[in-house]
C-alpha cells in the first residue's frame, strides 16, 4: 500500500520536479540577459513582448527569458536560441521583485549582476543600456575605471 | 408671478446626487469615480485601466471643460440654481442659534467633503476606516475646515473673489445674463434690508448690475417680506419672468458649448488609450 502511494505521489510530482524553476544562477554567462516578468493580457507586456522577442531574434548577444505569471505559455510566440520561456506562480515571482504589477524587467549585464530593474517598458532606455552593455561600458555609457585615461595621474607621476 | 427662487428644489436635488453617487456600485465598479487605488476610470459601471498620470489628466480637462461649459449655457445661475454655497446661506438664514448653525453647517460641509474624496476612493472603505486617519480621512477633514469657513465665514466672498467659477464668468459678457433687477425707486422706502441680506460684501443691487452677483435671490425675498406689510409686490424681481434660466442666452453660447463637450468626450477618449499606459495591475485584470 505505501509503495502504491510512493509512487502515485511520484507521478504527481513528476511534472513539479522535472519543470526546472527560473533562477538567476541558470541565465546564460557571457550573454546581456534580459529577464521579463510578464502575462499575456496586457497591453504594454504584449508590446515589450514583441520588442524582447525581435531583439532575441536579432541579437546573439542578447539572451531573453520571459516568465509567464499566472498563466501558461502561448503558443503563438517565435521561439529562437537566445530565448528561454517560463510560467511561474504570482507567489515566487513576488520573491524577484514583482509587487502588484506588470511588466517587471531585470536587466543583467556580462557577470550575471543586475544592472537595472525596471517597473514599466520604455523601449528607448533599454536599447541604450543595452547598446552600453554590449560596447562594455557602464550603464550610463562611461568607461569602467581600468579603461579610463586619468590626465590628472599621468601629469602627475 | 414667477416663481421665488430661493431653496430651488434643484439646489437639493444635485446636493443628495453629490451624495449618493459615489454610493452605487455594480460589480464593485462604480457610477463615476477616478479610482487612484485600482487605477481605474469608472463611468456608466464600465472600468478602464488607467495610470496615475492619466487620471489627472482626465480630472483636469473634465474640470476646465464642465467650467466652460456650464458658464456658456448657465452662466452664474449655476451658483444660485445648483452651488452647494448657496444652499449653505440659505441654511443661515432660517437657523438663528449660532450653536446649532455652526454643527449644521458642520455636518453639512462634512457630507460635501466627504462625498467629494470617495470620488478617489471607495466609499465603503472610506466610511469603514474613517478613524484610521489614512490620507484620504486626513484630506476629509482638510476639506471639512475648508468648507465650514467658506460656508459660514467668507460666504460670498470666496464666489466673487476666488471662486474658479467665477474667473471664467467674469471674463465673459454677463450684463444679459443676469436676471435680478431694482426697478422701482420711487416706492424704495431705504431699509437697506436687501444690502444686509446679499451674502456679498458692499453689494448694493439698488445701483444696477454687478459682475459679483451670485444669483440666491435672498434679496427679492427680503424685499417682499417689507412690502407685503405694505400690500406691495417686490421692488426687486427677475427680468425675465416666464423663460426659464436655460433659454435666456444666446445661441452662439449653446454651440460653443455643444463643440467644447464633444471635444471634452473625444479628449478623454484619447487619454483612455492604452499606449499611455505604463504598466497593468493584477486587479485590472478581469478588465480584459
Amino acid at each position: 500500500m505505501r509503495i502504491a502511494k510512493i509512487i502515485f505521489l511520484i507521478l504527481i510530482l513528476k511534472g513539479v520536479v522535472l519543470a526546472t524553476p527560473f533562477s538567476i544562477k541558470s541565465l546564460k554567462n557571457n550573454n546581456i540577459n534580459i529577464v521579463a516578468f510578464v502575462t499575456s493580457w496586457c497591453p504594454v507586456c504584449q508590446k515589450l513582448n514583441n520588442h524582447l522577442l525581435k531583439l532575441s531574434n536579432k541579437d546573439s548577444e542578447i539572451f531573453v527569458t520571459l516568465l509567464f505569471i499566472d498563466e501558461k505559455i502561448p503558443n503563438n510566440l517565435q521561439r529562437s536560441n537566445n530565448l528561454k520561456l517560463f510560467s511561474i506562480p504570482l507567489l515566487e515571482a513576488k520573491k524577484f521583485g514583482v509587487d502588484k504589477s506588470v511588466p517587471y524587467i531585470l536587466i543583467f549585464d556580462k557577470k550575471r549582476e543586475i544592472v537595472k530593474k525596471y517597473h514599466t517598458f520604455n523601449r528607448i532606455l533599454i536599447d541604450k543600456l543595452v547598446n552600453n552593455l554590449k560596447n562594455n561600458l557602464y550603464e550610463n555609457g562611461t568607461l569602467p575605471p581600468e579603461k579610463r585615461i586619468d590626465l590628472w595621474q599621468k601629469n602627475r607621476f | 408671478m414667477a416663481k421665488k427662487q430661493i431653496l430651488a428644489p434643484s439646489l437639493l436635488i444635485t446636493y443628495f446626487l453629490y451624495i449618493l453617487l459615489p454610493w452605487l456600485t455594480l460589480n464593485n465598479v462604480h457610477f463615476l469615480m477616478f479610482n487612484f487605488e485600482f487605477h481605474r476610470f469608472e463611468l456608466l459601471f464600465i472600468a478602464f485601466e488607467a495610470s496615475t498620470h492619466q487620471l489627472i489628466y482626465i480630472i483636469l480637462s473634465l474640470f476646465i471643460g464642465l467650467l466652460l461649459v456650464l458658464n456658456l449655457t448657465i452662466s452664474r445661475f449655476y451658483c444660485g440654481y445648483f452651488c452647494p454655497t448657496s444652499l449653505a446661506s440659505i441654511i443661515t438664514l432660517k437657523l438663528k442659534n449660532p450653536f446649532v448653525l455652526f454643527f449644521t453647517i458642520l455636518l453639512f460641509a462634512f457630507a460635501f467633503a466627504f462625498s467629494t474624496i470617495s470620488y478617489f476612493t471607495s466609499a465603503k472603505d472610506l466610511f469603514v476606516n474613517f478613524l484610521k486617519f489614512d490620507t484620504a480621512s486626513i484630506f476629509v477633514s482638510i476639506l471639512t475646515t475648508l468648507f465650514t469657513s467658506i460656508f459660514l465665514l467668507f460666504r460670498a466672498w470666496y464666489c466673487s473673489i476666488l471662486c474658479p467659477y467665477f474667473f471664467i464668468s467674469a471674463i465673459l459678457p454677463q450684463e444679459e445674463k443676469q436676471t435680478f433687477e431694482f426697478f422701482d425707486k420711487d416706492s424704495c422706502i431705504d431699509c437697506n434690508k436687501c444690502v444686509k441680506i446679499c451674502p456679498i460684501d458692499d453689494l448694493d443691487i439698488k445701483n444696477g448690475f454687478d459682475m459679483r452677483c451670485v444669483q440666491c435671490g435672498l434679496c427679492e425675498v427680503a424685499c417682499e417680506s417689507v412690502m407685503e406689510k405694505r400690500n406691495k409686490t417686490s421692488l426687486i424681481v427677475k427680468k425675465f419672468k416666464d423663460r426659464n434660466i436655460f433659454k435666456s442666452f444666446s445661441k452662439n453660447g449653446y454651440f460653443l458649448a455643444i463643440v467644447i463637450s464633444i471635444l471634452i468626450i473625444v479628449l478623454i477618449i484619447y487619454i483612455l488609450d492604452s499606449s499611455f499606459l505604463d504598466n497593468c495591475y493584477f486587479i485590472n485584470r478581469s478588465l480584459y
